[in-house]
């Protein structure tokens, strides 16, 4: 059953096209991987399936409803979350707060999940590591029940092995807490995490390969 | 997470920036409330200056040819000696008189007549016009039913230095100047004698005596009668019994005291519409000069502290818009990752607005104690400056002089006194304070929530 739907998206800046009639489908419970090299677009997509802008022409449906201006906030306040490559997290909140942004109380026992230690969650989240900042963006996301993912290069920051863990728990997410996520990155190492990859070339996005089975 | 403890968590945190806005809206705190306090104590000044100076006109027969009822009679008395009569037939009735006492805003109504007499012996400040030889010892007597009222008083060009004003019912006293009874070593209970054109005499009490302060003081050319140091002020029981002329009955001039002078031209304006005031035969003078000077003087004062308030709230409004503005960068972040919570844009700048506000109420409260301090020396300074202004008579000049030397002493106190913090220049601090932090934080967000949340991402990618 498809959450999400993207069906002949243009976008396009003054001077610049990004998409040109782009489509897709997203499910839950997979994970998806949009590769793309830089200035291809990735953020400007993200943005359009975060409900942040509008497609110039073309929709984006949700369970089968237009997502339109009205609507909008609404589904950045419900149904999506997204993660940054950076300053996902409020500086003056600790580990814990920022994932009660979203979560009420329900935050730290998330966040020892993704491997956080009692202390690393009440630290000043400055203080964290890259990967560990990024493990507390996730858990925020996570610990919401918003049921659509995105992140945008959540990796780009981070050395490859953090950035492969990471990539695991994005997976986790999809997979056993049945979440729609949507990875935008130019890494191929995390696009072999999921379960779908998508490729945004001259304002085209194709399907690279499905894993017909994980 | 609500949004009061995400606010209380950027003070707390954000230490260096919390202590940064707090000094500011000190500083504005303390400028906006000095202000507000020596504004406060200025108007009460004003008011008091207004209570305590009144204004008066006075109504009074003309005695010049464009009067019809005036007269000229040249009288030629026994011994050949021609003396010339003048005198108008309509005076100044009592009637006329209560009526004007019922015009709201009147304070007290001051009747007078004059006529010249001689004291006994007495030496007297020669005036600067030659006069014949039997006018030389004469003097100016003013009869009043009350000297505290009657207008040079009332607008102190005279002050009363020792002794009593003549109060209703007084019989056979009077007022001699500084000068006069300084000539003739005179002290208040002294008694003298006045003697009556049939060379009678009047046995009367010397109860106060009267320092002059304006420029009649060196006026350039008078007789010696209508010196205003030789002038004896007098009940009007002993005018009458010195006089033995059968004038038509009535008063020469009436003075019109009004418990506010900034009601003057009102009431004037009322006398003139009365029936039996009539333009031909009387005439009206104002006596507000020096409440004019003194509240010109205190009027500046005023502007000068509506501008200086004016200034603190716009420059600390524009400060305040700087700083916030400077610090938007980091806020973009902050703000991108909210939105990305879904949280609305109302409640974040609803967060940033209650973070000022919280550091703004208690910076406002320590701000009390400075704002004081300077209060005080802006007051201070106000009145000072006052003190120098000799060019202009101002009202602290105009109480020096005065005979209640008190008067000096009780509007610089109420000054002080009304220096201290209100509870009404509080509440309008808070207020004001408010309206800059809404205002700053309001365009300072601005360029942040004018963003779409995909220009908010982009800006933090
Ligand atoms: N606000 C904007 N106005 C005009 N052009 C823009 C704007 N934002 C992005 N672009 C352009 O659109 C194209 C796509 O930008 P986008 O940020 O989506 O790329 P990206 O794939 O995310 O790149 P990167 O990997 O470097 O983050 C780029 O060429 C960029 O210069
Ligand atoms: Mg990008």
């Amino acid at each position: 059953m498809e959450l999400l739907v993207l069906e002949q998206v243009d976008f396009s800046y003054e001077k610049k096209e990004v998409l040109r009639k782009a489509s897709a489908c997203f499910e839950r419970g997979k994970m998806y991987v949009i590769l793309g090299k830089s200035g291809s677009g990735k953020t400007t997509l993200l943005s359009l399936l975060g409900g942040m802008d509008e497609p110039k022409s073309g929709k984006i449906l949700l369970d089968g409803t237009e997502i339109n201006k009205k609507n909008m906030d609404d589904y950045r306040a419900k149904r999506v979350s997204v993660i940054f490559q950076n300053y996902n997290l409020v500086d003056y909140l600790t580990a814990a707060e920022n994932v009660e942004l979203l979560a009420g109380k329900g935050g730290r026992g998330i966040l020892r999940k993704l491997g956080l230690t009692e202390e690393e969650i009440t630290r000043n989240v400055l203080e964290l590591s890259g990967g560990q900042q990024q493990r507390v963006a996730i858990g925020r996301a996570l610990a919401s029940e918003r049921d659509i993912l995105l992140a945008d290069e959540p990796t780009g920051n981070l050395d490859g092995k953090t950035a492969l863990e990471i990539a695991e728990i994005m997976k986790r997410m999809a997979h056993e807490y049945k979440k729609c996520v949507i990875v935008v990155t130019h890494s191929l190492e995390v696009a072999e995490y999921a379960d779908v990859v998508f490729e945004l070339k001259q304002a085209r996005l194709n399907d690279r390969y499905e894993k017909s089975q994980r | 997470m609500w949004t009061l403890k995400r606010a209380l968590r950027y003070i707390s945190r954000k230490k260096g920036k919390t202590i940064i806005l707090f000094i500011l809206l000190f500083v504005t705190g303390t400028f906006v409330l000095s202000a507000l306090i020596v504004e406060k104590g200025v108007n009460v000044a004003q008011r008091e200056l207004r209570e305590s100076l009144g204004g008066s006109f006075s109504v009074s027969v003309k005695y010049s040819d464009d009067n019809p009822y005036y007269h000229e009679e040249i009288m030629e008395d026994s011994a050949g000696f021609s003396d010339v009569l003048l005198y108008s037939t309509k005076l100044i009735s009592a009637d006329f008189i209560n009526k004007i006492l019922k015009i709201p805003g009147v304070k007290s109504c001051e009747a007078r007549t004059e006529a010249l007499c001689q004291l006994e012996g007495m030496k007297l400040k020669a005036g600067t016009i030659p006069i014949e030889e039997e006018f030389e010892n004469q003097q100016k007597m003013v009869a009043v039913y009350s000297s505290k009222d009657c207008s040079e008083f009332a607008d102190r060009s005279l002050n009363l230095v020792a002794g009593r004003h003549i109060v209703p019912g007084d019989r056979h006293v009077i007022l001699l100047s500084k000068t006069i009874t300084e000539l003739n070593h005179l002290e208040p209970g002294d008694k003298l004698q006045i003697v009556d054109t049939d060379n009678q005499k009047v046995e009367v009490e010397l109860i106060g005596i009267f320092d002059v302060d304006t420029i009649e003081k060196t006026g350039a050319s008078v007789t010696t009668y209508d010196r205003i140091e030789n002038r004896v002020y007098s009940d009007l029981a002993t005018l009458t019994e010195i006089e033995n002329n059968s004038y038509p009955a009535g008063y020469d001039q009436v003075f019109v005291t009004a418990s506010d002078p900034d009601q003057l031209e009102e009431i004037v304006g009322t006398v003139r519409q009365m029936d039996g005031y009539d333009e031909q035969a009387y005439e009206i003078d104002m006596h507000d000069e020096k409440y004019q000077a003194s509240a010109g003087a205190l009027g500046k004062a005023e502007t000068m502290i509506k501008v200086f308030l004016a200034l603190s709230i716009v420059v600390s409004a524009v400060i305040l818009t700087l700083v916030l503005v400077m610090w938007n960068r980091e806020r973009i972040h902050e703000t991108g990752i909210y939105l990305g919570c879904g949280i609305r844009k109302s409640r974040i700048l609803f967060q940033y607005l209650l973070e000022v506000l919280l550091i703004a109420s208690i910076a406002f409260a320590g701000a009390c104690i400075p704002g004081k301090i300077a209060a005080d020396h802006i007051g201070g300074y106000i009145v000072a400056e006052k003190k120098t202004q000799e060019d202009t008579e101002s009202l602290i000049d105009t109480l020096e002089n005065s005979e209640d030397e008190n008067l000096l002493a009780d509007t610089a106190e109420s000054l002080e006194m009304e220096m201290k913090v209100g509870e009404k220049e509080i509440v309008i601090l808070y207020m004001i304070g408010m309206f800059i932090v809404v205002f700053s934080v309001v365009v300072s967000s601005s360029c942040i929530f004018r963003l779409k949340p995909r220009e908010v991402l982009s800006k933090m990618s």
